[in-house]
């Protein structure tokens, strides 16, 4: 199996010097039957007391507290992953039995939730797309089409901006493509639910990444049909899940508040993510570590 | 009872007279806070002098059934946020849980599922044609007890005679049986504090006197200081270590961090600290999903799927306006019901069917239509009026409902009697203290006493 190390820097700089900072960290990738985490490290600067447990999504959680005064602050994750190279292609399949639905957990995810409301232009973007009610294929292809009906802009959204205006101006990011793609298959009787993660790299090479978002689809053996509309794929194996939850807000990977009179800037975020060659030896020794 | 008195029925020239009592309230600062526009006002609030009177046989079936619903609600809250077995069970339709703005997903951990979620409950209930019925559950922040405090005070000091005849439970330990239960929530020594929002909060004058009998710091959130390790209250340079809070703050707006990022009333990392173990909360940030008017109609179902009981008490049946045919019926029936939103509170946005003014149908008739999960519809009903004094010293009848308070610490403990609350005049519905409504004492006495009391 190919482990992947990654490497991400999340810079928050302040406008003036602050004199304590609080935060919840949603960066530890999680543990799947697709993926393992073979080692896992958070470094704050400043000095940082942390702790984690599972939150309700079953996400690890950090909690960052800072007690020094400071103008910024950087949280470095250091992970090495391990994923499943080609794993089973689950398929949507059958829609669900709604009976059936009602008493499955992921029934949780065919509602609208804070950041996916139920809105009548998705009715409309559902049509125009192709969507029938339960009908996977026709979500597939939705999916790969969405990009041909939205741009890809970097820029063109902030992390709040809402769902109808993204709507209105079919322009926006990874996380923007996943809500859009939420509203769409939930509109459509699907359990779905986001995910925030990286793209894996396909060469050895370092790539300089960034986060990204996609959605996943429960189909109704109780699998998870990763859906990447950004990219027009299905997200399986060159996708890393780091945070899954109803939205964006969910998952937040870096949430905070600090004692000072200033907003800072949002923060700048590096990613850096690498394929290991495989090296039996390394990989005990990781192991190793990790106990 | 008046031990070796001939029995005589007493009349309201046994209690204080409206001018005594309001003058008493307003001596002791009594108030409750409405909104004026942009303002809140304080103003006393109206208490009526002529008590009422439960016979001890009758409040202990009460009390029996108040400890049974509470109980069951602290099985449900903590169930929703572990392994959602009444939901798998299919005895609450999922829907009403996953969509309830009162299920904080980010309370979630493993504080949510320890036992103790629910550390204070204030159940409203009303009497009709003899019966009573309960109509709400408040478990995010119960209020009112204070005023009850207040009410036996002035009650005890106007007309001494009188209250030792009848010599009514005694209500006045509950401070200090909330203080121990909110110890009991606590994992440490150190301070037990009330967090109040501020003064501008319409309960101020409950979150003064109840800090004062408790013998505990009144705080708002800029005075204290939490992470993950605990939660610290700052004063002139020191830190000392904070066990448990008393909050009195919408859940959501606890933390900025770990809840609403808006809010300017909470205490960063107060959720991380609670979630560590590291700090009591009474009430746990989880209860608004038990609370919820969409979720009400299910607490018998909760009670017989986690206690295994027939329900003690009985609640109105409850119009779930999703369905179309609860809807067509309750929107062909307009009159007989009383349409309440789900995530209101104070009597805000209720719509009585029988007085509603034809823009207010047709709101109402519009929203059941649109955002059904938005109201809940519930049967008028007959409420059982008592007697209250008008200023010219005549009496009238006015509706009135009662609102105990049950205290989960180490056993559960109701508060005899609780907050009895009356409407504005005869011809009101609303007895909500945001709506005008008064307050009353409510004497749980010996059954024979009870007879005695007839104005």
């Amino acid at each position: 199996m190919p482990i992947y190390g990654v490497i991400h820097q999340s810079r928050q700089r302040y406008l003036e010097t602050v004199v304590r900072s609080r935060n919840e960290v949603r960066l530890h990738p999680i543990e799947s039957a697709t993926q393992h985490s073979l080692w896992f490290q958070l470094d704050v600067s400043p000095m940082a007391e942390l702790a984690s447990q599972i939150d309700y999504y079953g996400n690890q959680v950090w909690f960052v507290s800072v007690e020094t005064p400071h103008r910024e602050l950087v949280l470095v994750t250091r992970a090495e992953v391990e994923v499943l190279e080609r794993p089973f292609a689950y398929t949507l399949g059958q829609p669900w039995d709604e009976t059936h639905l009602a008493y499955n957990p992921a029934s949780e995810f065919t509602f609208a939730s804070p950041r996916v409301p139920r809105l009548r232009a998705i009715e409309a973007l559902a049509v125009e797309l192709g969507v029938k009610p339960g009908d996977g294929e026709s979500l597939l292809a939705a999916n790969t089409e969405l990009r041909q009906r939205f741009a890809y802009v970097p820029g063109a959204t902030a992390v709040d901006t809402p769902l109808e205006e993204v709507l209105e101006r079919r322009m926006g990011v990874c996380q923007d493509f996943a809500h859009v793609m939420l509203a769409v298959a939930r509109n459509a009787g699907w359990p779905a639910r986001y995910v925030s993660g990286y793209m894996l790299p396909e060469s050895e090479d370092a790539v300089i990444g960034e986060s990204h978002a996609w959605l996943e689809v429960g189909n109704n053996n109780g699998y998870w049909v990763g859906l990447d509309p950004t990219h027009g794929v299905e997200a399986r194996g060159r996708h890393l899940s780091v945070a899954v939850g109803r939205d964006y807000d969910d998952v937040t990977p870096v949430r905070g508040a600090f004692l000072g009179q200033f907003r800072g800037e949002p923060p700048e975020v590096t990613v850096t993510i690498r394929l290991k060659p495989v090296d039996p030896e390394r990989e005990l020794a990781l192991h190793l570590v990790d106990q | 009872m008046i031990a070796g008195h001939a029995v005589r029925k007493t009349t309201p020239a046994d209690f204080p007279t409206l001018d005594e009592a309001t003058a008493w309230f307003q001596d002791h600062e009594v108030t409750f806070g409405l909104v004026r526009g942009a303002e809140v006002v304080q103003r006393p609030i109206p208490f009526d002098p002529i008590p009422r009177v439960i016979g001890a046989r009758e409040w202990a079936r009460l009390e029996r059934g108040l400890v049974q619903r509470v109980l069951a609600l602290e099985e449900f809250v903590r169930d929703i946020y572990d392994q959602q077995r009444i939901l798998r069970a299919g005895r609450i339709p999922a829907a009403a849980v996953y969509s309830s703005g009162g299920f904080l997903r980010y309370a979630g951990g493993p504080t949510a599922r320890r036992r103790g979620q629910i550390c204070v409950a204030g159940v409203d209930l009303v009497r009709v044609n003899g019966d009573w019925l309960i109509l709400e559950d408040n478990l995010r922040v119960p209020s009112g007890m204070a005023y009850t405090l207040a009410a036996r005070r002035a009650m005890a000091e106007l007309t001494p005679e009188a209250e030792k005849a009848f010599d009514p439970l005694p209500v006045a330990d509950y401070p200090q049986r909330l203080k121990a239960a909110l110890r009991h929530r606590a994992y440490d020594d150190g301070l037990v504090v009330l967090l109040t929002p501020g003064e501008h909060n319409a309960a101020f004058y409950e979150h003064l006197e109840l800090a004062r009998l408790m013998g505990a710091d009144l705080v708002n959130g800029s005075e204290l200081l939490a992470s993950h390790r605990g939660c610290w209250l700052m004063s002139g340079g020191t830190r000392t270590p904070v066990a448990a809070i008393y909050h009195r703050c919408s859940p959501e707006y606890l933390d900025p961090v770990g809840g609403r990022p808006d809010s300017l009333v909470g205490v960063p990392a107060l959720m991380a600290a609670w979630k560590s173990g590291c700090l009591g909360l009474g009430n746990a940030p989880t209860c608004g999903v038990g609370d919820d008017k969409a979720i009400f109609a299910y607490v018998p179902k909760m009670i017989r799927y986690y206690l295994g009981e027939d329900p003690i008490l009985e609640q109105p049946p409850t119009l779930d306006l999703t369905d179309p045919r609860q809807r067509d019926h309750a929107l062909a029936n307009f009159d007989d019901y009383v349409f309440k939103p789900v995530g209101g509170s104070g009597g805000k946005g209720i719509v009585f069917g029988p007085g509603a003014e034809g823009p207010d149908r047709a709101h109402t008739t519009a929203t059941a239509l649109t955002r059904p999960t938005s109201l809940v519809a519930q049967p008028v009903l007959d409420i059982e009026r008592l007697p209250c004094l008008t200023s010219d010293g005549g009496t009238e009848w006015r509706r009135a409902d009662l609102r105990p308070f049950v205290v989960m610490g180490e056993e559960p403990w109701v508060a005899p009697g609780g907050l009895t609350r009356v409407a504005p005049d005869p011809e009101g519905w609303l007895v909500n203290s945001s709506a005008g409504g008064g307050v009353k004492d409510t004497w749980i006495v010996e059954d024979t006493a009870s007879q005695q009391l007839a104005v």
